[in-house]
């Protein structure tokens, strides 16, 4: 994320339109003239491939997907074939759902839409980046015998490089998350997604195991996670397919935990699926708060062909989703008792938060409190989710 | 532990009687699956004589139906005792090997 | 009822059949619930076999477990002197390639725990690992 750091990296442009080269190098001036991005510039799939088999040194695509001669969906596939270690960006029209799935499907990182935010990119890109160096680093680490806590470095920059900086605000609510990494044990991750119609996709995630192995799972469970959520509206068919997608080839016995929520800011409706995670509470303005009903599904790749059920609720203005991670609930004390379920549906008993933010920063602060500098032994997620109004 | 099996056309029946615990689940594990074939349709896992299984022996359950799942083939429970139901519910494994209350209920399950 | 056992075993999981045998001498003479024996022996399973296999390198130390019986609970104790070991948070998660006696108890054996038992508590004291659970007698 710093750009004090010294790596410089090459970035190959797909794109069939002629006033995007001036204006990527006029926009990314400040990081070329720093060193730290060079681009080089293709106009279609066909010249991209050129470029990358004459170019060992690229280091990341962004990519347009309607292009001639090659798409940007066929080159996604011939990159992945051609070097698994390239990490893609794929650049598409604002509600083109179908193409960023597949693209998401096909191996694409992240996706950014049109017309471009330079801002936003270079966001992007440098989450791509740093997603790319420590799935480096954790590959060679898995071949080689390395250290446990170097294993747990590399896993823990793993997960950090999927987290959201970013948290979509809109007419009426806004959304917050954040993690407290454990020092050595810990597979929490969380993903804030814009859907079509203007639909939040909300999803927060506990996986299981530690090390590289699971960052690698971690990472292939965010990505599918992500490129599903995109396609389908209904939670309980979201994770009924990356369920499938998980458990296909999961011969390491590994799972992962999901609450998957989809909220429509026009009306305050939230749908949601569970596959085996912690039930979110939402918080009332005047501070008394539910815990939403609970909804079937086991965790996800244990095995395929489960299903889940899609629950429904609807948040009232100045409501608080809060959605966590058993780092929450079972952060123990110095006499190794647990924050619990009551001490969380208390936090807000003496009057609703301001923001999201405040939300999230409350429950951290109330778990702080709790265990008064006792050693944290899981990872700490918490995501919000505010109807603002009334 | 002590596993007797039967043939019905082309589903497997397992009679689990005993205990299935840490010390003997590796046993449990290569008795169940030697004794299920590629030609398999359906595996009923009677457990009315089932007196304790723990987690080593619901992962042996799950291993199995993986890899029934890839011969496409269907793994049923029946008979459950009150504190096996029990664990299967907190376990979520009643979602993967469908539990029925009779053996018969089981089998005709398998028919339709 | 106002029984209790307290057994010391030593690092090898055949010692859990030592370990059940004295839990259904208990279960018979206080006339447990079917559904206790099964909660008890189930929550001592998973946790001493994870200690056994998780607190020691090598063979030849030994696990303490005792239980104290109350009126709502009972009450189990299990102490080693391994190293810094606590099973509720330091198990390894379920690895189904490793051999049945490499396999920790991982995620689900800790939720079944979690679920059969009202207060469950890990201290490291002089040098020792001790874990304290509680199982309600009722429900």
């Amino acid at each position: 994320m710093s750009e004090s750091e010294s790596e410089s990296y090459k970035i190959l442009v797909v794109d069939d339109e002629p006033d995007v080269e001036p204006l990527m190098l006029q926009r990314m001036r400040r990081h070329i003239r720093s060193g730290r991005y060079s681009f080089v510039f293709a106009q279609n799939g066909i010249e991209a491939l050129e470029v990358l088999n004459n170019d060992a040194e690229i280091d990341m695509v962004v990519s347009d997907i309607n292009m001639p001669r090659m798409d940007g969906l066929t080159l996604l596939s011939q990159i992945s074939e051609l070097n698994p270690d390239l990490r893609a960006v794929i650049v598409s029209a604002y509600g083109d759902m179908k193409n960023i799935r597949t693209a998401m499907n096909r191996g694409a990182f992240d996706f950014v839409t049109k017309p471009l935010d330079f801002d936003d990119l270079q966001v992007t890109i440098e989450r791509t980046l740093e997603n790319m160096k420590a799935w480096k680093e954790a590959l060679s680490s898995r071949d080689k015998l390395v250290s446990l806590q170097r294993e747990l470095d590399v896993a823990s920059q793993m997960q950090q490089s999927i987290l959201p900086t970013q948290f979509p605000r809109g007419d009426g609510f806004e959304t917050f998350g954040s993690m407290e990494p454990a020092r050595n044990v810990g597979g929490d991750f969380f993903d804030v997604v814009l859907l079509d119609d203007g639909q939040i996709g909300l999803a927060i995630a506990d996986v299981s195991g530690k090390g590289v192995p699971a960052a690698l799972f971690m990472m292939s469970s965010r990505t599918l996670l992500k490129g599903s959520a995109i396609g389908l509206t209904e939670p309980g068919k979201v994770l009924r397919e990356v369920n499938n997608l998980l458990a296909e080839d999961n011969e390491s016995a590994m799972f992962v935990t999901v609450l998957y929520a989809v909220y429509d800011p026009a009306t305050g409706h939230l749908s949601y699926a569970n596959g085996g995670h912690n039930l979110p509470v939402i918080f009332h303005g005047d501070g008394s708060c539910i815990v939403l009903p609970y909804t079937e599904g086991l965790a996800l790749a244990v095995l395929a062909g489960m299903e889940f059920d899609t629950g429904e609720v609807t948040l009232a203005p100045g409501d608080t989703l809060v959605l966590y991670t058993d780092g929450v609930t079972e952060a123990m004390d110095a006499e190794n008792v647990e924050f619990g379920m009551e001490r969380l549906q208390a936090v807000f008993a003496s009057g609703a938060p301001e923001s999201a933010e405040a939300a999230n920063e409350a429950v951290f602060a109330a778990v702080r409190e709790f265990v008064a500098g006792a050693p944290q032994s899981d990872d700490i997620t918490c995501l919000t989710l505010r109807r603002i109004g009334a | 532990m002590e596993l007797k099996t039967t043939r019905e056309g082309t589903n497997l029946i397992v009679d689990m009687e005993g205990r299935v615990d840490g010390t003997n689940a590796m046993d449990f594990q290569s008795a169940l699956e030697g004794a299920i074939q590629q030609s398999d349709q359906g595996v009923i896992m009677d457990m009315g004589q089932l007196q304790y299984i723990s987690s080593a022996g619901l992962r042996v359950i799950l291993l199995v139906a993986k890899s029934l799942q890839k011969q496409n083939a269907k793994l049923l429970g029946c008979a459950l005792s009150e504190s096996v139901r029990e664990i299967f519910a907190i376990s979520g494994f009643d979602k993967i090997v469908p539990v029925h209350d009779s053996r018969a209920d089981a089998l005709k399950a398998l028919e339709d | 009822m106002s029984n209790g056992l307290a057994l010391t075993l030593e690092n090898r999981p055949e010692e859990l059949e030592r370990l059940t045998a004295a839990v259904e001498t208990l279960a018979e003479q206080d006339n447990w619930p079917a559904a206790l024996t099964f909660k008890v022996n189930l929550v001592l399973e998973e946790l001493v076999l994870n200690v056994i296999n998780y607190a020691y390198e090598e063979s030849g130390h030994h696990v303490d477990v005792s239980l104290v019986c109350n009126e709502e609970d009972l009450v189990i104790e299990i102490t080693d002197q391994g190293i810094p070991f606590d099973p509720l948070h330091d198990a390894p998660a379920p690895d189904m390639e490793s051999p049945m006696e490499e396999r920790s108890i991982g995620g689900l054996g800790v939720y079944l725990v979690r679920s059969m038992t009202s207060d469950m508590q890990y201290r490291r004291e002089e040098g020792k690992n001790c874990l304290t659970v509680a199982v309600p007698t009722e429900g």
